[in-house]
């Protein structure tokens, strides 16, 4: 059992050890286990969003009672490969009044922030692929760089349409990462470590979603309408803004900026996972396996959540924001310092 | 392998902040400020400052330089080519850029003379990284100064909501 569970560590070992033996220097031995580890985060990338495509429209399809995608393979599971294939193989049509060099880098730069964020995340004991002391810190702030690509894209594209939607993408995921950020205080007070693996392994006794509901509730919310998912999708409400600030894009370009989306969702997912819900800590199974399956429990709740609520008014979300999730968070913040320091008092008395 | 990736992230910085004096659009402007302000956290990194590096991807990348094209799009709303043009000030700047650089190199020779070797062994950054100990600087020793900048900012924030709203004119 326990080497099923280092498995993967057994693995770099044995990597490194092959290559000290062939006389590697420390620094390139490291930068080929970087390469190794960046193409391993690639293919879970990969993966990841085939999967998520399929389980997002079976899902949608379950709740209004339809069949959805079920013909190419066994249950469908063949279509979203096929879909793929069809985005490569279309042609990428770029319109003569665009600012080409920001239309162009937008997608790779939106797809290159959501491949860094699953560095990050510790998938296992030991397993963080970028395994720093303020690794939550470091999520946060990378994950709000993709404003700027959805910006560039907005703007670059040269439609009054694609502008709109960058621009309500902005001040919403701006708006909302203050009351994200908030919400993961409390969880950092509880484990006293801003590192993801710590967080993790403090949640060994107790999840953090029994001692922090409130922060659970904020961090649902602010990350729907970071991931601008329905019922937080203004930014490419079809029936407003065509696409939003993909409206220009077509082929693999466009694809990029759809791949990002159910990228972020698992990524998202696995963070709220990790703070929430014990990360890689369980009984029995290996952590990789309680990491992946607490993840995926997370991406099926913001589905759901998907389906069941209608899209809200512009600036209802906004008032809904700075009125209600930002005092709640702060609140929750000032609860979770009481709690803390009563439950330090107690403790020393009662010895 | 350290001096290579300094190099390659200090050509990022130097070549982003000519390209966007150059520019001549001011949107690509803000954006390679966002790339110079990018490389001066991966710089930050280097020096095992995670801490100011993440600051600095957070309110310089993510913030600041978005608020800038925010603000840029928002406003212009003809052709952006020749947005950035240049000026008459050419050799009052040159003069300026001149005393800030010979101000930086004189701090920097003296900093250098003053203290002594670097260790031979890189040190390696603490557990928890420089957060813990920046933290506990913050709410310790200059508890004060930083409950006096949070009350400048909090000053600074409404008069930024007294001056965004203008005068009544309306009520809305």
């Amino acid at each position: 059992m326990q080497t099923l569970n280092d498995l993967f560590l057994i693995v770099s070992g044995l990597l490194r050890g092959a290559m000290g033996s062939w006389g590697f220097a420390p620094g390139l031995t490291d930068a080929i286990m970087a390469l190794v580890s960046f193409v391993a985060i690639a293919a879970l990338v990969t993966v990841n969003i085939i999967v998520i495509l399929w389980v997002d429209r079976r899902f949608a399809a379950f709740f209004q009672e339809r069949l959805g995608p079920n013909r190419v393979g066994p249950f469908g599971l063949l279509q979203s490969i096929n879909d793929a294939v069809k985005l490569i193989g279309k042609e990428s049509i770029m319109p003569a009044a665009v600012d080409k060099r920001v239309y162009k880098f937008a997608p790779v730069l939106i797809f290159t922030v959501t491949i860094v964020l699953y560095g990050f995340l510790p998938y296992g004991k030991g397993l963080a692929p970028i395994d720093m002391g303020a690794g939550l810190l470091f999520f946060v702030a990378v994950s709000s760089t993709s404003t700027i690509a959805i910006l560039m894209a907005g703007w670059g594209s040269n439609n009054k349409y694609s502008l709109l939607g960058g621009m309500r993408t902005v001040a919403q995921v701006i708006s909302y990462e203050i009351p994200l950020a908030f919400s993961m205080i409390g969880v950092v007070m509880l484990s006293g470590s801003m590192n993801l693996g710590s967080i993790s392994a403090a949640q060994h006794t107790l999840w953090n979603i029994i001692l922090q509901p409130i922060a659970f509730f904020v961090f649902i919310v602010a990350s729907l309408a970071e991931l601008t998912r329905s019922p937080f999708d203004m930014t490419e409400a079809e029936q407003e803004l065509i696409a939003g600030y993909h409206t220009e894009y077509s082929g693999m370009r466009f694809a990029l900026f759809f791949m990002a989306e159910y990228a972020n969702l698992f990524s998202v997912a696995a963070l709220g996972a990790t703070l929430f819900l014990g990360g890689w800590e369980g009984p029995l199974l290996p952590g990789y396996l309680w990491f992946i399956g607490k993840t995926w429990a997370m991406v099926l709740v913001i589905l759901w959540l998907r389906w069941s609520f209608p899209r809200a008014r512009v600036d209802k979300m906004m008032k809904f924001n700075w009125k209600v999730l930002i005092p709640l968070s702060i609140a929750n913040i000032l609860l979770t310092g009481v709690g803390i320091k009563l439950y330090q008092y107690f403790s020393t008395v009662g010895r | 392998m350290e001096s290579f990736l300094f190099y390659a992230f200090a050509a990022l910085v130097v070549i982003s902040a000519l390209a966007m004096i150059l520019s001549r659009n001011l949107v690509h402007s803000a954006l390679y400020m966002a790339a110079a302000f990018l490389g001066m956290a991966f710089v930050y990194l280097l020096l095992r400052a995670d801490y100011i590096a993440v600051v600095q991807i957070l309110v310089y990348v993510g913030a600041i330089s978005i608020l800038f094209v925010f603000g840029i799009m928002l406003t212009k709303r003809d052709r952006m080519d020749g947005s950035n043009g240049f000026n008459r000030y050419g050799i009052i700047a040159g003069l300026v850029g001149l005393a800030l650089f010979a101000l930086l190199a004189r701090a920097v020779t003296v900093a250098g003379a003053s203290r002594a070797a670097p260790p031979a062994d890189v040190p390696q950054a603490p557990a928890g990284g420089s957060a813990v100990a920046i933290s506990n600087l913050f709410l310790g020793q200059l508890a004060l100064p930083l409950e006096a900048s949070a009350l400048l900012l909090l000053a600074a924030l409404a008069g930024a909501v007294v001056i965004g709203k203008g005068r009544e004119k309306s009520k809305c």
